[in-house]
């Protein structure tokens, strides 16, 4: 089957092409390294199959991060190459391009972004650069779907060319000086009101409230939508659901099928979050307390990723990223983090150094608690008040300025500087709004429910058979020694292995102070990720760093959680 | 690279910019040119880069320069005040300052990145780094002779904001010092 690959500069609509070519539906946004893995989905080109790889973003074939050196991989596979350029930044991409035609794989390029580069008074006489090029050159609107048909119907005119041997970089760019100079005009344009906008939130003094001013309002939106699905749609539903399920666990009658599927009892009724069924509990924590604030914070973050702001947010906190071991850049995989911890750790593979992805690895797992334990954390504090909210909230990020200020001290390697391309303010398309979050909801489902029933059915099996009291009693020197918890809040701990928001849901039966919860949910965050996570983080960072690492999450949950015992409880 | 430079009495001129692309559109013209204020200096194609022999952190230079007679006071050369009040020095009484005798040094037209004043725009004349370095803000779109804009700069020594080809760019503060560019 002939492999097409698609390669181009960060950020230039890459994966709404891959999007367009395959229908397959893959996350793009409005910031470089929003691909750092590649994709494949299947096209037909005059009845023939052929496979469609999505390449992540690269200046040039000589890599300097993880994900251009994927990009640089995937191409060896390619029988044809789409070259995506941005054609509002015709002279940089070209170098790509003339890196892509030295290596005699046929090329085809799609001119993107060509309805913003004619808005912005950029001519390009693509004709002439087909011409001075000797490759087809199609200008495309990917967004919109212009010119995707011609761009495919032009594929079959492309064939290989021998390999040429590579020129140096400065005679590329003396060509590719005097190719844009032949083929495109640019006329002078005065500052649009979208400029301003993107002045006033990159200066210090106006950008660092408007910052705040944003991250405020991300979370209070995050928490309206969230709270507002809960209490209109998904109460009123579980609400519906409850006389259905009370009938099926009648029917049942004492016994393990009631335990395992409607689960314990409490005062005589099922309480979703309490009886610990599988299709109660393991519905109820999904479906009705995580799923609501899932969908508000993914649709939250899309708009601003395809707003482009968040490029401009990892500017303005460079100063504070810089001292923690990485570089602005790093607010990227700790917001995606914070919907799930998953796409967090893959988003570290755009920094540049293995200091920079060991540290945001690494603080991300400590203390960075997912939007479905952060849910559940508000589910379970909540009721007794802000103020304990807030103490799990300031702990940690305490605890990730501290850890990030003591590993960019420790830990050996270098720690490059920003270099970041701010792309422009762009209006969020509803349609692709919806879609994303459509997209991440369905990967949280598939993810969530399986992994909730399987915790769920596990903890059943345990307590049947008495490891739960047993693995209660061997570490309880630790968790009542050192933390000042019951005993039986171990199986919770260790249960956040595979489920964190399970595993805050297991706290509530204990009957726990308020106090003793704001520990145990915290330490529940720092000391190790869920086995999604870790099972990306052992890929990302490799079995000794994640030893390392893992040695880190532990040493830092003993530390905390004693600290916070000896602070909240007195010793 | 040595080459010589007619115009500046003769003397040899280190120039350490790779060539220069300069059919870019975007690119500055490097023909010869005058500035006015002074009505001294010279600048022809890409020899008069040289001018930063007049750093007082190369006295050498400065010797050499001297003993070709090229000195502020002499055609051929100016003095060049870049941003906005030198020393504190009003702009208006720079060319008295010009007369009250032979300065103490020459300021650079030659500067770091990081000294440019808000909105002041420059041209890019070399790197001093690493071929890595070079390559990566080449690829970034920051090539010598590429006009550049400084939009924001960031507090406790964070990153600063450039415009180049209408296009915003973060850069390292570290990195930017290691860019040079001349101030018009």
């Amino acid at each position: 089957m002939k492999k097409i690959v698609l390669m181009g500069n960060p950020n230039v609509g890459k994966s709404v092409v891959f999007s367009r070519l395959t229908g397959a539906r893959v996350i793009s946004s409005n910031y470089p390294g929003s691909t750092v893995d590649f994709a494949k989905g299947r096209m037909h080109i005059r009845g023939h199959e052929a496979e469609i790889i999505d390449a992540p973003g690269t200046y040039s074939l000589q890599a300097s991060n993880k994900a251009e050196e994927v990009a640089a991989l995937v191409l060896d596979q390619a029988d044809l190459v789409i070259n995506v350029v941005d054609a509002t930044n015709l002279e940089r991409n070209l170098f790509l391009t003339l890196e892509l035609i030295e290596t005699g794989k046929p090329v085809v390029i799609a001119l993107n972004i060509w309805d913003e580069a004619v808005r912005s008074g950029i001519e390009i006489d693509y004709p002439a650069l087909e011409e001075e090029l000797g490759v087809p050159v199609i200008p495309v609107v990917a967004l919109s779907g212009e010119g995707i048909r011609e761009l495919v119907n032009r594929m079959d005119e492309v064939s290989s060319r021998p390999v040429q041997h590579p020129v140096p970089d400065e005679e590329k760019w003396i060509r590719i000086g005097s190719v844009t100079k032949k083929v495109q005009t640019i006329r002078h344009r005065h500052p649009t009101i979208r400029d301003r906008i993107s002045r006033a939130s990159i200066a210090p003094i106006t950008g660092v409230p408007i910052a705040i001013g944003v991250i405020f309002l991300a979370f209070f939106t995050v928490r309206i939508i969230g709270e507002t699905m809960i209490q209109f749609i998904f109460d009123p539903i579980f609400g519906l659901y409850l006389p259905y399920v009370t009938a099926l666990g009648n029917w049942f009658g004492p016994g393990i099928l009631q335990e395992v599927l409607i689960g314990r009892l409490i005062d005589g009724e099922i309480d979703y979050v309490q009886s610990l069924g599988i299709l109660t509990t393991g519905l109820y924590v999904p479906l009705g307390m995580v799923l609501p604030y899932i969908i508000s914070f993914y649709f939250t973050l899309s708009i601003l990723e395809d707003s482009g702001y968040l490029p401009r947010l990892a500017t303005l906190a460079d100063s504070v990223f810089h001292r923690l071991g990485m570089h602005g850049y790093g607010i990227v995989p700790l917001f995606l983090g914070m919907g799930c911890n998953v796409p967090g750790a893959l988003a570290t593979r755009c920094l540049e150094t293995r200091k920079q992805r060991f540290i945001s690895a690494t603080l991300l797992a400590i203390a960075v608690p997912c939007m479905a334990q952060l849910a559940m954390i508000f589910g379970v504090l909540g009721p007794f008040g802000l103020s304990y909210i807030f103490m799990v909230i300031a702990t940690l990020f305490i605890v990730y300025i501290a850890a990030g200020l003591v590993l960019a001290r420790f830990v050996k390697g270098e720690s490059y500087e920003i270099c970041l391309e701010i792309p422009p303010y762009r209006m969020p398309d509803p349609g692709i709004i919806a879609k994303k979050t459509w997209m991440r909801v369905r990967g949280f489902l598939g993810e969530a429910i399986p992994y909730l029933f399987a915790g769920i059915l596990l903890v059943n099996i345990l307590y049947a058979t008495g490891f739960l009291d047993w693995i209660g009693n061997l570490f309880a020197p630790l968790t009542a020694g050192l933390f000042g918890l019951p005993k039986e809040a171990t199986t919770a701990l260790l249960m956040g292995f595979l489920r964190k928001d399970l595993a805050v849901g297991m706290l509530i039966p204990l009957g726990m102070a308020p106090l003793q919860l704001v520990i145990a949910v915290t330490v529940l965050t720092i000391y190790f990720p869920c086995v999604a996570t870790f099972a990306v983080l052992v890929r990302e960072l490799g079995s000794i760093d994640m030893l390392k690492s893992t040695a880190l999450m532990v040493a830092t949950a003993l530390v905390v959680g004693t600290g916070m015992r000896i602070i909240l409880l007195g010793v | 690279m040595i080459a010589s430079n007619p115009e500046c009495g003769g003397p040899s001129i280190r120039t350490t910019s790779p060539p220069v692309n300069t059919s870019s559109p975007h690119t500055s013209q490097r023909d010869t040119r005058k500035t006015t204020a002074g009505g001294l200096f010279v600048m022809h194609n890409n020899h008069c880069a040289g001018v930063r022999y007049f750093r007082a952190r190369h006295p050498e230079d400065r010797e050499t320069a001297d003993k070709h007679g090229l000195n502020p006071f002499k055609s051929g050369v100016s003095i060049l005040y870049p941003g906005h009040g030198f020393l504190g020095i009003p702009k208006y009484l720079y060319p008295a300052y010009q007369y009250l005798g032979k300065p103490k040094f020459v300021m650079p037209m030659e500067v770091p990145l990081t000294s440019l004043a808000i909105d002041q725009a420059a041209i890019v004349r070399h790197f001093i780094g690493g071929q890595h370095f070079q390559h990566k803000l080449r690829m970034m779109g920051m090539r010598e002779g590429k006009v550049v804009k400084l939009l924001a700069s960031q507090p406790l020594m964070g990153p600063i904001v450039i415009e180049i080809d209408r296009r915003e760019l973060t850069i390292g503060r570290r990195m930017a010092k290691h860019i040079i560019v001349e101030t018009a």
